[in-house]
């Protein structure tokens, strides 16, 4: 009984005139300070800022053919977005939201844009061709787009990105990442990576700071190029795997374990006392490991 | 973050909070699902449906338990409620009846305990399942008579049949 | 005590969880009888390596995707999103979604997300089966996306990284060709297999609700 009323009194519906140029809509929610929202806008884009209220507060602005707005649920789950009439491409619709720090929020888009910004709970975000930014402190990260770009600046124990050729970049305090693109170009300048796992086809890969004492950190391209730039002081074994790529390093001890020229090589380079495993393995992609600047 | 915290927000949906918690624990329950069916698809296909289903089954864990014992529980179950599997992995046998070498290739390790694991690999199922439930994971008989449907003596007699066919193996 | 009540004791008697009574009994029959000695020798030995075996074994390979992808299916209802229903009638695009993700993971594609190779398969040649595998679960997939009526745009950024990726795969086959026991060349194919099924699992996650 109480959850029907929840959800009844939860529930609205905005039909929105497509008469108008463009509309201004606002809406606001009752929230769980952990509510799980979740956010389908496909054209345009979306902001969503963490606040310290229980509430969701939606500002809508949609353009002539956006669609219907929809916001409802319970305080615990609350679901809100656009709905396109028909099979018609939505058209642009730009979402800000406001919802509860510690919500776990998920978006979803097609070409829209998504930011987040100051969440603590979960982020989850998925666009199509439009770009990813993350800022704040969210307890996990999961960034996906397949052509837009991915931006990460954040204080977070846990985060992952995709793309397919939209390019990564990672900042901040990120303890444990992992990057996966095909043709996108990773850039990763974490301060404290303990766990880093980069894989790219043919995106370059830069990554740059100082690793973890007792850290890991794997990097796997076929032909992309990777960078490793180094805090002078970095004490890290780098070991490089390659088949065809160039590999030089202007840090640490260079010793070569095994040169063959169909078996590849293995590369081990020493900086400092050690203590962070490096691995990157390339089929022909060069390796520069250098000082950072 | 500690475990909990990573099981509240799972239980929110948070699906990050859950890959984290997989990380994490998938390492035991792939041992688990391994050992108790003796064949490393299996044991893949069975670790996945043991984090599926964990997924789903997340509100109904109270925290009363160490969340690994729980997922633990979850694995066992569906190692053991899947009646499918035996019927598959004798075809699969049958399939590979013309590979050489043993169906579990375990991570080199020396001495006994690579012996070991081939051994339990071989055992009968449900053999293999008690010794594994029993002397591995440290379940009593009542536990794993409820969790298998059989009776108590049935599991005390396969512990031993087990135990002989062990001692058999590696002497 | 004679041997079938010490042989009943001792799991305890190794244990040593029996009471002080008992294990007196069991420890007398033992300095006598050579039979029930070797057993709990025996004993003692299977039980000390069962208890060194790891508690954790990775899997040959990352099992999430495959999980991933099933999370959203009735099979695993999410625990607290499912309660809040939608506010209206799913969005079309979700609904071909919905359909999408029940059509898409089907036998040859659940088959490939659950696939391992583990470093004896990496030792051995190239493994054929594991390359056929691969390809048709790639083509499942596509064909999957074809039927799902993603946008243009979307299809043109799938196949255009998926020439990268195949191109890739063909630079390491040729490779593979010429030293076709390397462990490292087979670990990077099948890595480069895995990217391409992860490529299309992503692309038709952009239809699903």
């Amino acid at each position: 009984m109480r959850r029907t009323a929840a959800l009844a009194a939860g529930l609205v519906l905005t039909a929105v005139s497509s008469a108008m140029a463009q509309s201004r809509v606002e809406r606001g929610v009752p929230a769980a300070s952990d509510a799980t929202i979740r956010i389908y806008n496909l054209s345009g884009s979306t902001h969503v800022v963490g606040w310290d209220r229980d509430s969701v507060a939606l500002v809508a602005e949609l353009d002539t053919g956006a669609g219907r707005l929809y916001i409802g649920g319970s305080r615990e789950a609350i679901k809100l977005g656009v709905e396109a009439a028909g099979d018609a491409v939505p058209a642009p619709a730009r979402f800000e939201v406001r919802v509860p720090r510690g919500s776990v929020v998920w978006v979803k888009a097609a070409d829209a844009s998504i930011e987040v910004d100051g969440v603590q709970g979960g982020v989850d975000l998925y666009s199509v061709t439009g770009g990813v930014r993350v800022r704040g402190a969210p307890s996990t990260v999961r960034a996906e787009s397949m052509e837009g770009a991915i931006s990460i600046d954040a204080r977070t124990p846990w985060a992952r990105a995709k793309t397919a050729s939209g390019s990564i970049d990672l900042a901040g305090d990120i303890t444990d990442l992992a990057a996966t693109t095909v043709s996108g170009t990773v850039r990763v300048s974490a301060s404290r990576q303990a766990r880093a796992r980069i894989e790219s086809v043919t995106g370059e890969v830069v990554v740059s700071g100082r690793p973890t004492r007792g850290g890991a950190w794997e990097i796997e391209t076929h032909s992309g190029s990777v960078t490793l730039a180094l805090a002078p002081d970095t004490d890290a074994e780098i070991a490089v795997h390659t088949f065809g790529g160039e590999v030089r390093s202007e840090l640490g001890r260079v010793g070569t374990r095994r040169v063959d020229d169909l078996a590849g090589s293995e590369l081990v380079i020493l900086a400092g006392t050690g203590g962070t495993s490096i691995t990157v393995r390339t089929f022909k992609g060069p390796v520069l490991v250098r000082p950072t600047q | 973050m500690h475990v909990s915290d990573l099981v509240r927000r799972a239980q929110a949906g948070d699906r990050g909070a859950f890959q984290r918690l997989y990380e994490d624990h998938v390492g035991r329950v792939y041992a688990l699902c391994l050992r108790l069916t003796g064949d490393p698809e299996d044991a893949m296909e069975r670790t996945q449906d043991a984090f599926v289903r964990a997924w789903g089954k997340l509100r109904s864990f109270r925290g009363e338990a160490a969340f690994s014992t729980w997922l633990h529980r979850v694995a066992v179950n569906v190692v053991l409620s899947d009646r499918r599997s035996a019927g598959r992995r004798e075809r699969r046998i049958d399939a590979a009846a013309g590979e050489s070498g043993p169906r579990v290739q375990p991570a080199p390790r020396a001495g006994l305990a690579v012996d070991l694991e081939r051994a339990i690999a071989r055992l009968p199922p449900r053999a293999r399942a008690v010794f594994v439930l029993y002397d591995v994971e440290g379940y009593c008989h009542e536990e794993i008579a409820e969790m298998s449907g059989i009776a108590i003596g049935t599991s005390k007699a396969q512990l031993h049949r087990a135990r002989k066919l062990l001692r058999e193996a590696l002497s | 005590m004679n041997c079938a009540d010490v042989r009943e004791r001792l799991d305890g008697w190794v244990k040593e969880t029996l009471g002080e009574e008992e294990r007196a009994a069991v420890a007398l029959h033992l300095e006598t009888c050579e039979a029930c000695r070797g057993e709990a020798r025996g004993l003692e030995t299977l039980l000390a390596a069962a208890a060194v075996l790891p508690r954790e074994i990775m899997p040959p390979r990352d099992l999430w995707v495959g999980i991933d992808a099933r999370l959203d299916r009735p099979e695993a209802v999410a625990p607290r999103a499912a309660r809040g229903r939608p506010a209206s009638g799913l969005p079309r695009w979700a609904l071909v979604a919905a359909a999408l993700a029940l059509v898409v993971v089907t036998a040859a594609v659940a088959s490939i997300l659950t696939r391992r190779w583990d470093e004896a398969m990496a030792l051995k040649l190239r493994p054929p089966g594991e390359e056929a595998r691969f390809l048709a679960a790639s083509q499942e997939l596509l064909v999957g996306l074809e039927d799902q009526d993603l946008s243009p745009e979307t299809m043109a950024i799938v196949r255009r990284n998926l020439e990268v990726i195949d191109a890739a795969i063909a630079e390491l086959r040729v490779a593979l060709e010429r030293d076709p026991g390397n462990a490292e060349l087979t670990r990077m194919l099948l890595a480069t297999y895995q990217q391409k099924i992860e490529l299309l699992e992503q692309a038709a996650r952009s239809g699903e609700g």
